[in-house]
């Protein structure tokens, strides 16, 4: 069965989206995306260290933007402003790849997306024909809000980055899912293959991590456990699952017992 | 005469350009983009750009993260 994911027009077999940040080395981040199946990878933009070795490998050496969907990110603005020049030089530098993870942060210590920031980049980048993937709070009504500017995705926390606390409140994000138009990725917070699970039962298009991968044990392991989550989690949702109940119903006859 | 470069203050020759920029920086030519005074350099026109004093440039490029 064809399931793809179709974020601005291009179309995905896999569900998770993996960032690449907190690994050990450049090896450990490819076994894992290899492990994990992502075909979109988030990537930070930063300053160039000055006197560096030019010899040195460049993380886009090995994830070709013709294998993989390279999503530069602005992690670490924390203004409109910033994200936006950030956004303006990712797209030069990817040679104008225009698919852009808009992430305006709050404050240092709970990460948390400064909405109002958020929200003004957003119509920016737009306008200035930007496919805007976009971190956010868990506001069903900041996440509608976000789709009618024209984001082609809107992510919403779980719970903290980097926390891996899983789904604080899939209420929430169920309430997102309700009205939502365009897909809804749950991005931060997921720290094993269950959490993952269960965004994807909630109906969500998929799960965008990284911590809960580079920061296991065991990342490349990690990688297929996230791999093979998103996969039944969605599954599960496609299938639908069974109602609730308050009291036991027995799944064999209670009729041709003997006495 | 003098740039700012990643928040830096730099020293270079008058008239260089963003070629030489790089060289003396030894910074590779590929896989990077710059902010020239606030606004991105095309990079089909990056290596040819002429600088002047007092310019502030941001010199950046992709690394791991989420």
């Amino acid at each position: 069965m064809d399931d793809l994911l179709t974020i601005a027009g291009r179309t995905y077999n896999s569900r998770l989206l993996v960032g690449t940040g907190k690994y050990k080395d450049f090896e450990e981040t490819r076994l894992s995306i290899e492990a994990s199946g992502a075909e979109i990878v988030t990537v930070a933009i930063r300053r160039t260290n000055i006197g560096q070795d030019s010899s040195e490998p460049n993380i886009l050496d090995f994830l070709s933007p013709d294998k993989f969907t390279i999503l530069p990110n602005t992690a670490g603005c924390y203004t409109a402003e910033e994200a936006i020049r950030t956004c303006k030089l990712a797209r030069e530098l990817l040679e104008g790849n225009n698919l852009v993870k808009l992430e305006v942060l709050g404050d240092k210590e709970t990460l948390y997306p400064n909405m109002p920031e958020t929200l003004k980049a957003a119509k920016d980048l737009v306008q200035d024909g930007f496919e805007v993937m976009v971190y956010c709070s868990d506001d069903p009504l900041l996440a509608k809000e976000l789709e009618g500017l024209g984001c082609v995705s809107v992510m919403p926390l779980a719970s903290p980055i980097g926390s891996g606390l899983g789904i604080q409140n899939p209420h929430n994000i169920e309430m997102i899912l309700s009205k939502a138009e365009v897909p809804i990725i749950v991005d931060a917070g997921v720290g094993t293959a269950s959490d993952a699970s269960i965004a994807m039962e909630l109906g969500c298009a998929g799960v965008l991590m990284n911590t809960a991968i580079a920061k296991a044990q065991e990342p490349a392991l990690m990688a297929q456990a996230m791999k093979k989550a998103i996969e039944s989690g969605r599954q599960a949702y496609l299938a639908g699952r069974m109602e609730k109940k308050s009291y036991a119903s027995p799944s064999s006859p209670t009729k041709g017992l003997i006495k | 005469m003098l740039l700012k470069v990643n928040g830096d203050s730099v020293e270079i020759d008058d008239g260089s350009n963003m070629d030489q920029l790089l060289d003396v920086l030894e910074i590779p030519k590929t896989k990077v983009a710059v902010e020239l005074n606030g606004v991105v350099i095309p990079n089909s026109e990056l290596l040819g750009k002429v600088l002047k004093d007092q310019d502030i440039l941001e010199i950046v490029r992709a690394i791991g993260g989420g």
